[in-house]
């Protein structure tokens, strides 16, 4: 049932990414819906699951890349165990918690891409890409972090009840 | 009967059919007043015939109102089920007329282009902000192969960077792993148009040799140097003059790219440089 609900958010953010939010860039950024999803679920419920649930989104962008397999599994598996490693330290009904995360999420994400895929040849020049790509992005994850949260708000209250009412898993 | 009540008879009907004809006879002719029976009777009449003829009135209208109550309801039915017919058909015409111009423009420039090319729908772009490279709807069983030029008719899109069985990756000249070998129209001097990948949608122009100069206006194609754009796509324009401290040159060109980045439908593979 999680399994099959974190699949179902990360396969709409992937289809979002590659389609419609491509009309909605800015500065030449769309936000990234599927590290948004990986952080919540891992600040949500716990770093177990954050870093699966990363995992899973991170090879999804793989492998509809075909190239630098595991790179993006591996920044948003990290990505997804830090949150979840955060979120215990922090009340979660705080209104500025979701803004931290994302923040922290979007900045990790960015150098551990940079840093890795430039260790395996992707050259990137550090610094301007992290103007250009890494705060930018940072912003406009920012803006639709009310959006994504609430959705992932309601499907971990819904999972909880579930497991509560009918002890599955 | 007996012969006094049959002869009674006949003078009784006898009077009666002259009473009668006289009666027509003098009322045949256009009279301006009316006898005080008639008028006695009409007026007494009058209510009743008043309240008889509007009763008959408004049944008839009530009957007529109900049989096109019923018949407007189903007229209405039908008008809306016209109207909605038709407003579907008026869309799917717009867009056949759409579709129509569009490829009206796609086959008058197949015609100007020399070459093989196979006809492709950009159907997404790469989900992260990492990577500027489009999804095509053809792929290897369609014949298409990696580094295969992508074009439309506004110019020059990129190259094929990976082929899947029915997609295909381009990688587009926007991306800061893009090269693509130029030459500025007119001097023919040669350059390097490179992606600038920092979310302008332009590209970057770099002189290949220092005594290459670049002006803003020129208009750049591809050089057909590298084997795999044919000479004389057109790239784009340099909308402005940098200063550059790294290359062979100290300036270079930053290139508004001819092809519209954000509004890519359809392009063309080229699958043949030799028609």
């Amino acid at each position: 049932m999680r399994s099959a609900i974190a699949m179902g958010l990360l396969l709409v953010g992937l289809l979002l990414q590659s389609t419609v939010l491509n009309h909605m860039m800015i500065f030449g950024v769309k936000p990234d819906l599927i590290l948004l999803v990986t952080a919540f679920w891992g600040f949500l419920r716990g770093p177990r699951e954050g870093a699966l649930v990363g995992a899973a989104g991170g090879l999804l962008l793989d492998l509809w890349r075909g190239r630098w397999i595991g790179l993006s599994s591996l920044t948003n598996l990290v990505v997804g165990y830090v949150a979840g490693s955060v979120g215990d330290r922090f009340f979660k009904d705080n209104l500025l918690v979701p803004f931290i995360i994302v923040a922290g999420a979007s900045l990790l994400d960015g150098i551990l891409f940079l840093a890795l895929g430039n260790s395996f040849g992707l050259n990137y020049p550090l610094l301007p890409m992290l103007g250009r790509k890494v705060f930018p992005s940072l912003l406009y994850n920012l803006v639709v972090t009310p959006f994504v949260y609430s959705i992932l708000w309601r499907t971990h209250q819904k999972l909880t009840r579930w497991v509560w009412t009918r002890g599955g898993m | 009967m007996d012969g006094l009540a049959r002869r009674r008879a006949i003078v009784v009907f006898g009077v009666v059919f002259l009473l009668a004809v006289s009666l027509i006879f003098v009322t045949a002719r256009e009279r301006t007043r009316t006898s005080w029976v008639e008028r006695t009777m009409q007026d007494a009449f009058s209510p009743l015939q008043k309240a008889a003829s509007s009763a008959a009135l408004y049944i008839s209208d009530t009957w007529q109102t109900l049989r096109r109550i019923s018949s407007l309801e189903k007229e209405n039915e039908d008008l809306h089920k016209r109207i909605t017919q038709l407003a579907a058909e008026n869309v799917l015409l717009n867009q056949y007329q759409k579709e129509n111009q569009e490829l009206r423009r796609l086959l008058a420039f197949r015609q100007t282009v020399p070459y093989k090319m196979m006809a492709a729908e950009a159907i997404s772009r790469d989900p992260s902000n990492w990577f500027n490279t489009l999804t095509i709807d053809k792929g290897s069983a369609q014949g298409l192969k990696v580094h295969q030029p992508v074009i439309t008719e506004d110019g020059v899109v990129g190259q094929i960077r990976h082929v899947n069985q029915y997609t295909a990756d381009v990688l587009m000249l926007l991306d800061s792993k893009s090269a693509i070998g130029g030459q500025i129209q007119g001097t023919q001097d040669f350059v390097l148009v490179e992606g600038a990948d920092d979310g302008s949608g332009k590209a970057v122009v770099k002189p290949l040799s220092p005594e290459v100069v670049v002006k803003q206006g020129d208009v750049i194609v591809t050089s057909g140097l590298g084997g795999i754009f044919p000479k004389g796509l057109l790239i784009g324009r340099i909308s402005e003059v940098k200063d550059w401290k790294y290359g062979l040159s100290t300036k270079i060109g930053v290139l508004q790219p001819a092809v519209r980045f954000s509004r890519l439908e359809k392009v063309f593979v080229i699958t043949d440089l030799n028609n």
